[in-house]
C-alpha cells in the first residue's frame, strides 16, 4: 500500500488539526514489476544458453566435424580407386557432407555471434569498399565483373559487421550471375531525410516476386547445391547486422532482369 | 511369404546422397519395379502431370523430403491438392524427415493427402511397414 498524507489544518499554535491521507492499493503495480524483473531474468539467462550452444557448436561439434572431415580425405588419399567404384561414390557423398556441415556449423557460429560486440566507430564506407574488393580480387577476377562504387558516406557502425554485409551483398551478386555474361555491380548512398539508403545493383538472374522476402530467412535457399553453393546463411546475416544498426534490408529484382538490394542506416 | 511388387515409388529429395541411399535401400527391400528420383517439388510436378505412352506416371508410393530450395514440402503438398485425381499417385504419399520436429508431424497430421510421416534415413523396415499398413 502506499500511503501519503498532508496536515490542511492547525491550531493558533501550530498542532495539526486536520489531515488529508490517501492510501493506494499498488498490489498490480507491484506485481507487474516483480513480472518485469523475472521476465528480464529469463531474459538473460535465455541469452547466456544462446551464448553457450555458440561456444558448443564451435568447440564440440567442429572437432568431431575435423575428424570425420581428415580420416575421410585419408581415406580418399590411399584409397581412392584401389575399392570399388561404389566405395569411391560413398566417400565422396561422406566428404561432401562433412564439408558442408563444416560450413553450416561455421555459418550458425558467426550468426549466433552476430552482435555481441556493441561497439559503433565512424566507418568511412569508400574505404572499407576499397578494402573488401582487394581481399575478393580472386573472385572479382575470376568472374571478369566489373564493380562501380559511387560516393559513399562516413557512418557509425560495426566495422567487422558492415564489411560482412557488404562482403556478402556483392559475393552473391557474383554467384548468381547470368551464364556467359560478366558481372556488373553498382554501389551507390543516397542521403535522404531520415536515413541513408544504400543500394547494390547486379545484372545477374534476379529472384522472383514470391521469394523476395523468403531468402533474408535463415537457411533459406532457392536453388539446388549443384546449380550454386552455399549455406542459405548470408542474406540472413546481413538481416541481422541491419537489425542491429537500426536499419532495414530488402530486395527489388526480377527474373533475368537483375536484382537490387536495398539498405537502410539511421543518421 | 511373397510379397506383391509396386509398379513405381517416386523419391523427391534435393540432397543427391540422400537420394543415392534410398535408391539403395528401395532395392534392397525388393518391393518396386522401378523407383524414380527427382531434385525438387517442381521437377516431381513436371513428372506428375507429363504422360508417357497416353498415361500418367501415377506412382504407387511417394517419398517426399521437407526442406528443399524453392517449393519446399508443405508448398509441394498444396500443389499436389490441386493435382487432377488421375494425376496423383495411386496410392500413399509420406514425407520423410530429418529433425523429428514436433511442430512439423503436428501440421503433417492435418494434411490430408499425407499418409505417413517419418524420420530419414529410409530403412527396409519402414518400407515393408508401410507397405504393409496400405497396399497389401
Amino acid at each position: 500500500v502506499y500511503c501519503r498524507g498532508k496536515v490542511i489544518e492547525w491550531d493558533d499554535e501550530w498542532n495539526p488539526l486536520r489531515a488529508v491521507e490517501s492510501h493506494v492499493d499498488i498490489t498490480k503495480l507491484k506485481e507487474t514489476e516483480e513480472a518485469e524483473k523475472k521476465y528480464s531474468e529469463e531474459l538473460e539467462s535465455k541469452n547466456k544458453e544462446l551464448e553457450q550452444f555458440a561456444y558448443v557448436a564451435s568447440h564440440d561439434l567442429q572437432e568431431p566435424i575435423r575428424t570425420i572431415a581428415s580420416f575421410s580425405e585419408l581415406l580418399e588419399q590411399k584409397y581412392k580407386g584401389k575399392l570399388d567404384k561404389e566405395a569411391d561414390q560413398y566417400l565422396k557423398f561422406i566428404i561432401s557432407s562433412t564439408n558442408r556441415m563444416k560450413s553450416l556449423v561455421n555459418g550458425l557460429l558467426d550468426y549466433s555471434s552476430l552482435g555481441r560486440n556493441k561497439e559503433f566507430t565512424k566507418v568511412d564506407c569508400s574505404l572499407l569498399l576499397k578494402s573488401i574488393q582487394e581481399d575478393m580480387k580472386v573472385s572479382i577476377t575470376d568472374t571478369a565483373a566489373e564493380i562501380n562504387v559511387g560516393q559513399l558516406p562516413i557512418i557509425t557502425g560495426h566495422e567487422i559487421e558492415l564489411r560482412l554485409l557488404f562482403q556478402n551483398l556483392i559475393s552473391n551478386a557474383l554467384k548468381f550471375k547470368k551464364e556467359g555474361i560478366p558481372p556488373k555491380i553498382q554501389i551507390i548512398a543516397e542521403q535522404r531525410t531520415d536515413d541513408i539508403k544504400f543500394s547494390v545493383i547486379d545484372n545477374g538472374i534476379g529472384i522472383e516476386q514470391q521469394y523476395q522476402e523468403r531468402i533474408f530467412a535463415i537457411f533459406q535457399r532457392l536453388h539446388s547445391k549443384k546449380e550454386y553453393e552455399g549455406t542459405g546463411i548470408g542474406l540472413a546475416h546481413c538481416q541481422k547486422i541491419l537489425e542491429l544498426h537500426g536499419g532495414k534490408i530488402w530486395v527489388d529484382s526480377k527474373p533475368n532482369e537483375g536484382s537490387t538490394f536495398n539498405f537502410t542506416l539511421p543518421n | 511369404m511373397l510379397k506383391k511388387k509396386l509398379n513405381c515409388v517416386l523419391l523427391i529429395d534435393d540432397d543427391e546422397a540422400t537420394n543415392y541411399l534410398h535408391k539403395m535401400i528401395i532395392k534392397n527391400a525388393n518391393c518396386t519395379e522401378k523407383c524414380l528420383v527427382v531434385e525438387s517439388g517442381y521437377e516431381a510436378l513436371e513428372l506428375l502431370t507429363s504422360k508417357e505412352n497416353d498415361k500418367y506416371l501415377q506412382p504407387d508410393l511417394i517419398f517426399l523430403d521437407i526442406n528443399m530450395p524453392k517449393m519446399n514440402g508443405w508448398e509441394f503438398l498444396e500443389a499436389y491438392e490441386n493435382l487432377n485425381l488421375n494425376q496423383r499417385g495411386k496410392m500413399i504419399l509420406v514425407m520423410l524427415t530429418t529433425s523429428m520436429n514436433p511442430d512439423d508431424r503436428k501440421k503433417a497430421e492435418t494434411i490430408e493427402n499425407l499418409d505417413g510421416f517419418i524420420s530419414k534415413p529410409l530403412t527396409v523396415e519402414a518400407i515393408n511397414d508401410l507397405i504393409a499398413k496400405y497396399l497389401d
